[in-house]
């Protein structure tokens, strides 16, 4: 393996990302496992990688949605405490937690995913609550540790 | 969808990586770092393997997306040719929305035609055991391989016999 007959011929004319997104990207994997680096297209490359990594911004900001929205409702309605926005909690916390470990990095995103999954946790809990808007804040009024730790369990 | 504007500095920034973090470490790290040597064009620097991984992803991502629709497609042709009297204006409007897809799909991805008849098999093996759930049918009643051509399935009309009007006595 590795000699100069195992490797991918040239790929002539190279397949344009906007013509043909699949071709493009077995071609793309061709060079890059060749190790042809010169040949890559670098540019739709990248913009591929950076849709991979806000994906993984937007899955930390989506868990903050849900977390906040049922840490809203419980602290806006403790008589509909429930275990499913118990489990609720927990789940999401333990997806923050699973994506935090993956990309350390991610962490100094943490604010901005705070509150860009709080403002959509809020409209949801407005929603569900059916209170006034004037309930609750509009930027969150938890911190980061208060969301993650805070204990959340109903009373058997 | 929401749309992020863009990656945070770092991606656009073009100084030099020092000690490149590894893609198991810290994936999103490691996004930002690879976007930032690719695009200041310093390609010998990228992890070619882990990039390559990445768009693999993306090329199977589409591969699926045809056999899904092709799923769909054929397990609401299966459940029109053998339960004629269930027929509805959701059947052919299903019919109707996956062929738009699969018409998109190969027209953005020509190179999807050279996987098409890997991609039937497979979408119809799942439509077929999505029709005997739904339908209540048994193994011997649907054919076990596609009964229906690539052309078939994208052109053939399916459509529900408008009730005719009562005539007037």
């Amino acid at each position: 393996m590795g000699s100069q007959t195992t490797k991918v011929r040239p790929v002539k004319p190279a397949t344009r990302y906007k013509d043909d997104v699949f071709t493009w990207v077995w071609e793309q994997v061709a060079l890059l496992r060749a190790g042809r680096l010169t040949e890559v297209d670098a540019l739709n490359v990248a913009e591929e990688l950076s849709d991979v990594g806000n994906e993984i911004y937007f899955r930390l900001e989506s868990s903050f949605a849900v977390l906040t929205q049922h840490v809203l409702q419980w602290d806006h309605q403790p008589q509909r405490r429930s275990k499913s926005w118990m489990f609720s909690v927990k789940e999401q916390r333990r997806r923050i937690a699973y994506l935090l470990k993956k990309s350390p990095g991610l962490k100094s995103e943490i604010n901005e995913a705070i509150e860009g999954g709080y403002a959509d946790g809020r409209g949801r809990a407005i929603i569900e609550t059916k209170l006034a808007e004037s309930k609750f804040p509009e930027t969150c009024p938890y911190t980061f540790d208060e969301l993650m730790t805070r204990v959340i369990e109903i009373d058997e | 969808m929401k749309v992020r504007p863009a990656m945070p500095s770092q991606a656009t920034k073009s100084r030099p990586v020092k000690a490149p973090t590894r893609y198991l470490d810290d994936t999103y790290t490691w996004v930002l770092e690879q976007i930032a040597l690719l695009k200041a064009g310093r390609r010998d620097q990228i992890d070619a393997e882990n990039i390559a991984e990445e768009l693999s992803d993306l090329g199977n991502e589409l591969r699926s997306a045809l056999e899904s629709a092709i799923m769909v497609l054929t397990m609401h042709l299966l459940k029109w040719d053998h339960q004629k009297q269930r027929r509805s204006r959701s059947w052919q409007l299903t019919v109707r929305v996956q062929r738009k897809r699969i018409a998109l799909l190969l027209k953005r991805n020509p190179g999807l035609k050279g996987v098409l008849t890997e991609a039937v098999e497979v979408g119809y093996d799942r439509g077929r055991d999505q029709a005997l759930i739904e339908a209540k049918l048994t193994d011997k009643d649907l054919p076990e391989t596609c009964p229906y051509t690539f052309d078939e399935m994208m052109t053939r009309v399916i459509e529900i016999e408008e009730p005719v009007a009562r005539k007037r006595s």
